[in-house]
């Protein structure tokens, strides 16, 4: 997970760098008597710097650092756990002793000791008294968390806006932008988006039957509890193993516990929506100028035939060596075609006449049925003449003829 | 008067080896001229239906009618080993079955364009006949015969359809949205044993119809949107077509449960129009396309794609999805 932050002036983190130079200050024991805000704070590690603790990046100076997030309301007990390189559990804990806002935390760790430092954090609102920021756990010179003592404070009074009024999350989901489909039990990705420019909000991505967030029975959840990414993309996999068959609404629900926000994705999820059938052969005809195909009839062993009209030109096995190209004699003439089982071409053969009928149609087939012997017999309409078997043995010319046995 | 125009619409073959045809025709129609077995059907003064047997040298065995006014139109035929056959197609304003003969049926449309069910003895006499009324276009697209040698019917239709109407075995398929796939279960005997629609919020369709030696049956035909078949059931498959249309696939047990459905395509219009089965299980499909890059078996090692617009996709078998 990305946490990405920013150094400009001004900003957040501005803010934030500020608040850590005065909690220096007010650590050093200077300033007015503080206020003890008692309670319980919680702390969630989001990432860290450390490799050897928590996966993470490394800090500018070269060291490593296990970065603690800081949400929690007054009356929470700060603390956070993680594992330090040499494979022991470290936990941070500590409780607020006064100041504006000044908090302790020892980092206990058994046999080692962890230098700790505070970089910043944010704001405490009165009513709500949320703070959010970042902890330093700075690794020693043998890259053991060796720790100590943290120290935080904040200057409530420093905050430009901490009596502003809240300023509510935001999220946009920007994949699926259109209707997928997805076989239950392959991983979907969801793409949003979400920020909070003075919390750090929490976003729950769903999938949701009936598009209403309010109605669970019929929500899958695809992942939960994730803090904004302050404006930055981000993705997330969707498990669909065991999900119910069905279309799904996909949502995006954010909050910082007070105002809220949700989106929905541009197109619905369907899960479950196929299995395959197990393809043999994919055969296709090239005809330019029209082609229909209208009947197809099998025999036993597996091969079959495949009738119709075509216009102009049509080639039947394409790309095969036995590809055989028609070409009809008139307006469009009738085609029947024998495929083998693996739906290569067997042969192709054609009839008809050169004439066009007053609706404009010419001659094709309609329909074939197959015989036991192998041969089979198709059923049509034709214009004018036509002309069936040419260059046979049993070659037909027929004026009025509704249908000719052909054998296959 | 001779044929002023006739279309033939549906050809099947029976085990010992002679042909059948169902035709439209308007007009007179005279068979095998100056053969001993020419035949000449009545003056036809809109579309009727004929259907005539032929033995195996094409030699004309018998021709028979149906229809009455307006527009008559046969669509699809299936045959049984003894020779007898089942016809489905259309009708418009009314139409006749078996005239003349001891249960001769008659049927009126009750609004537009009507479907209608036959089954016929060897013969061609009329054994039972249904009519399936409904609003707006109402056709019996596809029949098939299961091994127990009752009849699938493939219905389109835009809106319900009600077969005896008015009579005992009164039974309406109801349509609960856009296009969806519609068909019915007839006994050999013409008991009508189930009428089913399935579809979602999309637009399915089910054109043709065909059979497998289990029982079951494939249907084939397009879809568009967000689709949704076996709602409500086990097997309940949803899909979402690229774009147009894609070409959908629906296997259902002979008790009328979606057991698979699949859609394959890609960005243009795509549709299958015709399926065949092999006593394997395997299948073959006739497809359409307007344009694109359609995909077969995505996410497959078999994974296909064709810029084709004429396809001929052949499978080994359906898949068991539960």
């Amino acid at each position: 997970m990305t946490h990405e932050k920013t150094t400009s002036p001004g900003t957040r983190l501005g803010r934030l760098i500020g608040a850590a130079l005065r909690a220096a200050a007010c650590g050093g024991g200077s300033g007015s008597a503080p206020a003890t805000i008692g309670g319980t704070w919680l702390f969630h590690v989001v990432e860290s710097s450390c490799p050897d603790v928590i996966p993470g990046m490394l800090d500018e100076n070269g060291g490593t650092a296990a970065q603690v997030f800081v949400v929690g309301q007054a009356g929470s007990q700060v603390s956070a756990q993680f594992v330090d390189g040499g494979g022991g559990l470290c936990s941070i804990s500590g409780t607020y002793t006064g100041g504006q806002l000044r908090g302790r935390l020892t980092v206990e760790a058994p046999g080692r000791t962890i230098v700790a430092s505070v970089e910043g954090f944010g704001r405490i609102r009165s009513g709500r008294r949320q703070v959010d920021g970042w902890l330093r756990v700075e690794q020693d010179s043998a890259g053991r968390c060796d720790g100590g003592v943290i120290e935080f404070c904040a200057d409530l009074d420093a905050e430009p806006d901490a009596p502003a009024g809240n300023v509510g999350p935001t999220v946009a989901l920007l994949e699926p932008a259109a209707d997928a489909c997805v076989v239950a039990g392959v991983p979907f990705p969801v793409t949003y988006r979400d920020d909070d420019p003075d919390d750090v909000a929490r976003t729950t991505i769903l999938a949701d039957r009936d598009g209403d967030p309010a109605t669970t029975a019929d929500q899958v959840v695809i992942a939960a509890d994730l803090p904004d990414g302050n404006g930055a993309t981000r993705t997330v996999t969707w498990d669909t193993a065991g999900v119910t068959a069905a279309p799904y609404t996909i949502l995006a629900v954010t909050t910082d516990g007070s105002l809220s926000a949700s989106d929905s994705a541009g197109g619905r999820v369907t899960v479950a929506c196929q299995v395959p059938a197990d393809l043999a052969f994919v055969a296709t005809v090239d005809a330019p100028d029209g082609l229909n195909m209208s009947s197809v009839a099998t025999f036993e062993d597996g091969s079959f035939v495949v009738t119709g009209g075509f216009e102009g030109s049509a080639t039947f096995g394409s790309g095969e060596a036995g590809a055989t190209t028609l070409v009809s004699e008139g307006f469009e003439d009738i085609f029947l075609a024998r495929y083998h089982a693996d739906g290569r071409l067997a042969w192709a053969r054609r009839a008809g006449g050169p004439d066009q009928g007053f609706d404009g149609e010419g001659d094709y087939s309609d329909d074939v049925a197959t015989f036991p012997d192998g041969s089979c017999v198709i059923t049509g309409r034709f214009q004018g003449t036509a002309n069936f078997g040419r260059g046979e043995a049993k070659e037909t010319f027929r004026r009025s003829v509704l249908s000719s046995r052909w054998v296959c | 008067m001779g044929v002023l125009t006739d279309d033939c619409f549906s050809l099947t073959t029976f085990a010992y080896v002679t042909c059948f045809s169902s035709v439209r025709y308007f007009g007179t129609l005279t068979f095998a001229p100056g053969l001993p077995e020419e035949t000449t059907l009545p003056f036809a003064d809109h579309f009727d239906v004929w259907f005539a047997r032929y033995a195996a040298d094409g030699t004309l065995q018998w021709v028979r009618r149906a229809g009455a006014r307006d527009r008559d139109r046969p669509l699809d035929s299936a045959s049984y080993p003894d020779g007898s056959f089942v016809l489905t197609g259309m009708f418009e304003g009314s139409t006749r079955f078996g005239e003349g003969e001891p249960n001769e049926t008659s049927f009126d449309a009750v609004d537009g364009r009507e479907l209608w069910i036959a089954r016929f003895h060897a013969d061609g006499a009329l054994d039972w006949a249904y009519a399936g009324v409904g609003p707006g276009r109402t056709e019996g697209r596809s029949v098939a015969l299961l091994i127990d040698g009752s009849v699938i019917l493939a219905v389109r239709a835009d809106g319900d359809v009600t077969f005896d109407e008015g009579g005992p075995n009164e039974t309406t398929i109801p349509d609960t949205g856009n296009g969806q796939v519609k068909f019915v279960r007839f006994a050999a005997d013409g008991t009508l044993l189930y009428a089913k629609s399935d579809g979602g919020p999309g637009n399915e369709g089910m054109g043709t119809v065909a059979s497998f030696a289990d029982g079951s049956f494939l249907g084939v035909g397009s879809t568009s949107g967000t689709g949704v078949l076996g709602v409500g059931t086990p097997n309940e498959t949803s899909f979402v077509s690229d774009a147009e249309g894609d070409l959908l696939y629906a296997h259902y047990g002979a008790d009328g449960n979606l057991r698979w459905a699949c859609r394959e395509g890609g960005p243009g219009d795509d549709s299958a129009r015709r399926v065949a089965t092999f006593p394997d299980g395997s299948f073959v499909v006739l497809g359409r396309s307007d344009g694109g890059t359609k995909t077969f078996a995505k996410g497959t090692a078999d994974e296909t794609q064709t810029d084709a617009r004429h396809l001929i996709v052949g499978y080994a078998r359906v898949p068991i999805v539960r």
